[in-house]
């Protein structure tokens, strides 16, 4: 049905079934990857392969030679600095290190917490342009470039879950991310604006922009093959005369439109005008514009040829160093509009007619009859992919490197000439590049940051915030962060809401329902499931062939009035007659689109804008724009026509009819939906029933799923995380969607299912919190268990001392006994000879968990163990060294703690429908009520939890899991399976009669106090229930009298962490005040807090006067009783008493 | 001397240290191995360079006698 590129990638939509567990050789490895897992991380791996495969080859092409001139003697000497090879290794281990297998694997970077990068080698080639002499040189590692796990240059690629297995690898290991000091890293997808095409908008900042300038104008993005970028402008002025803006270093250039037009041809004026006109001659305004633009240029600037408006511009503009100091300012010129003009184009006609048309599109904007684009919209988006960065980082890397080199040579070369030495060897050039080292920073700070570094901008709208951690709390976080797209960092701060708002345009594309609440709401949004982005460019060629030959006018045709552009890429290709015409090319392009075509790419985004009904209806510009670029969004849809599954991009999709089901086709209905839920993103889909749960319940799961205990990895000890969160025994759910088994997230699971009465039982329930069975608790219900890393480094250590070493880790000589009685007192008992715990071993507060020689203080010194509530166990414990193996000696480990996390009063829980809830009680079994057949609950539920939140969804799942329990199965709970037509209660009432249960899901029940039945019938099922990370034993705060005290203000500090109290503030202290309760206040803030005993004069009251005056040994007679001093005011004199008094310090 | 001998631990300081040598395991190979104080930390079969501590056969539970 789809064309076979893409038949992978459909989702399984077959109903959840419990294959996975009972299938023969379960618990053994399967033979293949789970292909639909893959597809999360697809994006970035594909995007980060192109950057290895396609990208860096072709840097030589992409980066400019720089050609510059060193002083000599006689005649000042030209060069051209040029890339000529760049070559990736894959990730090898230093070359300092012997051993057989050189190569390096994701998982000893994650232990040793190193980066996760492969050495590149470049070749550079410097040209003597007199003499024509070219010195190669190639410098090994001159970059360790961060890798991305599962790259086509890493050692994981295409290995087999047995072999990811012995690689220390989870068996269906996705990759997608980067690994620095060993954390995972993810570059986050970013939306921009949508590359080589012209969003007409109006900005009120425009206006003030430049005197006269209208709120109208084009924004164009203007991207090449290689990921270079250049922002432009188009605005129009109040007398519709335009001027292009140009983004130069973070600084704007404006220019009249003309002046570029006359430096790009060398048409007459009337070629141009001829040109600007098309399809405009009913615009008088229009008209008389673009003729008063060309007589400017003619009588004004005086730009009569193409030649002078080159030189012109080249002369404006070589400041940029856009060609060496010797060059013409026509070549600037040709330079200027080569890297900063329409760079989407290669042709300079191309670009005309580019300028064309967005002078045609502005002065419709300006003068309302075309719509303006919206660019909060995603259709006007597409997506900052990581091998694009990477790409363009490495452009702008090598062009700044191969400046750098060529100062430091003319600098060293002006050195040799004072000792007389003026021959350039291929030394020089080694010199330099020596000189400047390896560049490993440049790369290694993005990655492990997140900032990016750069002088021209990239285009970028942000520079922070790129790179995020991929936390693995659970596989659904982890998951999550590759889906995740941001609108940029910039609208966090902005205060309209335009930007958060869900556009219709987004519909299938950016999942509604998961997004964070709080002040990334909206902003941080996550991809439906079935959508993809492209990364490759398309050859366009046939593609072009074929539009002339089904009836498209080329472009030396002249265009009738009602004609509308036929573009690909930013680049018209020709004209077409709208209406029935433009129709017929569109269909004809579909057709041969699904049907895998080489002249149509099956991800041709086909956006055809029709033209008004009536001329001057303000609608959006018209015209077919044909999209192949890379970085787009699309997703699949049933093309009810062909009967064939098609990609559709997101700009397409505003333009086509769509419809969910078959019943609400009409007419015009041209697209069908795979099915209902594929407009949610994995995690919404995966909320069960979701469909019957109000909107906030749902957006509520997405955030709560992600900070679940689960089971995060297979490999957790190859890991050294600093905390990583497990669940000891999960289940898998006995309700799910359909995506859970295709995405084989039974290995992943996220909870358990928990037998649950909903009743007002216990007293201890109100306000979403819950009871749980002792017993149940005891057996080990969503029993937790936390993982804890310490990183031992001794030469970290060493380093913070300024020592250069002289560490050792554990006892100097185990055979003498005095130093081993000697290291034991520092040790204690819990440490093996080599300062380190052996696995097993419990620690509690203040035990030193390693144990280290320092040489230059002569003594042994110990880290301990600091968490005051609970112990910890041993649970391994792994010695390595960064550094050069053979120096020897123990300097770094990492101990693995685990500290056991059974549920308690004051743990989070939460059904996967938005139910969270607290722990309250753990209420005796013997108290539980039980049903008819003996079941106690594991969980009490309070009723009131559902009224107002009307989790639906829920409900239902307590009768479709006793079903399924019931019987054996597990039950589909896919988003809009059932509806108003086919009830969800009614299917699974009548699983639950049959099987001899109560139809609605009730059960009898006896008091567990009295013994006596219950009136009321109790809804009781089981529910998948999900237990949250945050536990009581993480916030628990307490603060005795003499605690820690900030040293200025003598006041308790704040922060749990620093032993700090909690805030009694203003609220508190009304509440005091309130009750009568003075004197707790007056502890509170006052005893407790900067309480301070000082003398007062009692007669001026002042506590400044006062002070300590010696006895007067003439005057006072008891001067030897008052050896101390004598408080007195100094300002009131002896005779004013003095009084002890309490005050706060400030 | 190897894993075997040692006392119960919280018994204070006796000469009874225990195990003199400490074994590793390689991360790798899984080879078990006695590295030295001073020796460097790499499997003596593979070079791997994470080795991993032993659990201990020591008695790690007071058996209350």
């Amino acid at each position: 049905m789809a064309p076979k590129n893409l038949e992978t990638f459909l989702p399984d939509v077959s109903s959840p079934s419990v294959r996975q567990t009972s299938r023969i050789g379960y618990g053994k490895l399967p033979e293949d990857k789970c292909k639909q897992l893959k597809f999360i991380s697809d994006t970035h791996v594909q995007s980060f392969d192109w950057f290895l495969d396609e990208g860096l080859p072709n840097i030589p092409n992409a980066v400019e030679p720089y050609e510059f001139e060193m002083e000599a003697n006689n005649e000042n000497m030209r060069f051209r600095l040029e890339v000529e090879h760049i070559e990736v290794e894959q990730p090898v281990l230093d070359s300092s290190i012997v051993c057989k297998d050189r190569r390096l694997f994701p998982a000893e970077c994650r232990q040793k917490k190193t980066d996760y990068t492969a050495p590149v080698h470049v070749t550079f080639n410097l040209v003597n342009l007199k003499t024509g002499e070219t010195q190669v040189v190639t410098k090994k590692d001159l970059l360790q470039m961060p890798l991305m796990v599962m790259s086509s240059k890493c050692h994981l690629r295409g290995l087999s879950p047995t072999e990811l297995v012995e690689r220390k690898e989870d068996h269906f290991e996705i990759g997608g991310y980067f690994i620095a000091s060993g954390n995972e890293k993810v570059i986050r997808l970013l939306n921009m604006n949508r590359r080589n095409f012209p969003l007409g908008l109006r900005r009120n900042g425009w206006k003030r922009r430049r005197n006269g300038y209208s709120d109208a104008g084009i924004m164009i993005r203007c991207m090449d093959k290689w990921e270079r970028t250049s922002n432009m402008n188009l605005h129009i002025t109040k007398t519709n005369e335009m001027e292009v803006v140009f983004y130069i270093q973070k600084q704007l250039f404006h220019v009249p439109l003309m002046t570029i037009v006359r430096a790009l041809t060398n048409w007459t004026d009337f070629e141009i005008y001829r040109e600007f006109m098309q399809t405009m001659s009913d615009e008088p305004n229009y008209d008389s514009a673009v003729k008063r633009m060309l007589k400017r240029l003619v009588n004004t600037d005086n730009l009569l040829e193409r030649n002078e408006a080159i030189k012109y511009l080249g002369q404006s503009f070589r400041i940029f160093d856009l060609c060496p100091p010797w060059k013409s300012d026509f070549e600037a010129g040709k330079a200027f509009l080569k890297r900063y003009c329409l760079i989407h184009l290669d042709d300079d006609h191309d670009k005309i007619r580019a300028f064309a048309l967005m002078a045609r599109k502005t002065f419709r904007i300006a003068n309302n009859t075309c719509a303006t684009d919206d660019i909060d919209s995603p259709e006007s988006h597409d997506v900052l992919l990581p091998g694009h960065l990477f790409q363009s980082m490495t452009i702008e890397f090598f062009e700044s490197y191969q400046k750098s080199i060529s100062m430091i040579m003319a600098k060293e070369y002006a050195k040799q000439l004072e000792k007389g030495n003026d021959t350039v060897g291929s030394s020089m050039l080694s010199f330099a590049i020596n000189k400047m080292g390896s560049m490993n920073q440049h790369y290694k700070y993005l990655i492990a940051t997140g900032n990016l570094r750069t002088n021209d901008g990239l285009g970028m709208q942000q520079l922070a915030g790129i790179v995020v951690g991929a936390e693995k709390i659970n596989f659904a976080r982890f998951y999550s962060h590759f889906r995740c797209i941001h609108r940029g960092a910039f609208f966090m701060e902005m205060r309209a809401t335009s930007p958060r708002k869900l556009s219709t345009a987004a519909w299938g594309f950016i999942c509604p329902v998961h997004t964070p609440d709080g002040p990334p709401c909206g902003l941080l949004n996550h991809l439906a499931h079935t959508v993809r982005i492209n990364v490759k460019r398309e050859n366009t060629k046939k593609l072009e062939e074929l539009l002339l030959e089904i009836g498209v006018k080329p472009l030396s045709i002249k265009a009738g009035e009602l004609d509308i552009p036929v573009v690909i890429d930013g680049r018209q290709v020709g004209w077409i007659a709208s209406g029935w015409r433009a129709q017929a090319v569109e269909k004809y392009l579909r057709r041969l689109k699904t049907s895998s075509s080489d002249r149509v790419p099956d991800t041709l985004e086909i956006v055809h804008c029709p033209a008004p009904e009536s001329k001057g209806e303000a609608v959006m510009f018209p015209g077919i724009n044909l999209l192949t670029e890379p970085a787009r969004m699309y997703r699949p849809l049933l093309n009810l026509r062909e009967d064939k599954i098609e990609m559709i991009g997101i700009m397409e999709q505003v333009w086509i009819h769509v419809t969910v089901n078959q019943e609400e086709s009409h007419e015009l209905t041209e697209y069908q939906e795979l099915y209902p839920a594929a407009l949610f993103s994995e995690l919404a889909c995966m909320s069960p029933f979701s469909n019957m749960n109000a909107g906030a319940r749902v957006i509520l799961q997405c955030q709560m799923a992600k900070q679940t205990f689960g089971w995060p990895s297979y490999t957790l000890n190859h890991r050294s995380d600093n905390k990583m969160y497990r669940i000891l025994a999960p289940q898998e759910p006995a309700v799910r969607s359909h995506l859970h088994d295709s995405w084989g997230m039974d290995d992943y699971p996220l909870g358990t299912n928990v037998m649950i009465a909903v009743i007002s039982y216990t007293g201890y329930d109100l306000e979403d919190a819950t009871c749980v069975n002792k017993m149940s608790r005891e057996r080990g219900i969503m029993y937790g268990t936390i993982y804890k890393t310490k990183m031992v480094d001794l030469q970290e250590i060493a380093q913070s001392h300024g020592y250069r070493g002289g560490l050792r880790l554990g006892c100097r000589d185990r055979f003498d006994p005095n130093e081993l009685k000697k290291y034991r007192k520092f040790a204690g008992e819990k440490l093996d000879l080599d300062g380190l715990p052996f696995p097993g071993t419990i620690f509690t507060y203040q035990d030193a968990y390693y144990c280290y020689y320092d040489d230059h203080e002569q003594t042994y010194k110990v880290g301990k163990y600091d968490a005051h509530a609970e112990d910890a166990i041993v649970e391994s414990v792994r010695v390595f060294t960064n550094k050069r193996p053979q120096e020897g000696g123990f300097q770094q480990a990492a101990i693995q703690f685990r500290i056991a996390r059974p549920i308690n009063i004051g743990d989070k829980m939460a059904s996967r429908h938005g139910q969270k809830g607290i722990c309250s009680r753990l209420w005796a079994t013997t108290d539980m009520p039980w049903t008819e057949n003996g079941m106690v609950p594991d969980l009490i539920f309070n009723p009131h939890g559902f009224p107002s939140r009307m989790t639906v969804g829920m409900m239902i799942e307590f009768i479709a899991g006793k079903a399924a329990m019931v019987n054996g199965r597990v039950y589909d709970s896919t988003p809009f399976v059932f509806n108003e037509e086919y009830p969800a209660d009614v299917h699974f009432g009548e699983v639950l009669k049959e099987a001899g249960l109560n139809y609605h899901g009730y059960e009898r029940m006896y008091s567990g106090i009295s013994g006596e039945e219950l009136e009321a019938d109790i809804f009781y099922g089981p529910v998948y229930y999900q237990r949250l990370r945050h536990m009581v034993y993480d916030k628990f705060q307490a603060r005795a009298d003499k605690g820690p005290i900030d040293p200025y203000t003598q006041q308790p500090v704040k922060g749990r962490a620093r032993g700090g109290g909690v805030r009694m503030g203003e609220m508190e202290r009304d509440g005091l005040i309130s009750h009568g309760c003075a004197f707790i206040a007056r502890d509170r803030l006052f005893h407790c807090s900067d309480f301070y005993k000082t003398r007062i004069c009692s007669q001026c009251g002042s506590v400044l006067s006062v002070s300590k005056v010696k006895p007067d040994k003439t005057k006072d007679k008891n001067w030897k009783l008052m050896s101390n001093g004598k408080w007195e005011c100094r300002m009131c004199g002896p005779e004013a008493k003095t009084l002890l008094t309490d005050l706060p310090m400030w | 001397m190897s894993m075997q001998g040692g006392s119960t631990p919280g018994r204070g300081l006796t000469l009874d240290e225990g195990p003199r040598m400490m074994e590793y395991i390689c991360g790798e190979c899984h080879f078990n191995q006695e590295v030295k104080p001073k020796d460097p930390v790499r499997c003596r079969e593979c070079g791997y360079r994470i080795l991993y501590k032993k659990r201990t056969r020591r008695l790690i539970v007071f058996d209350g006698r």
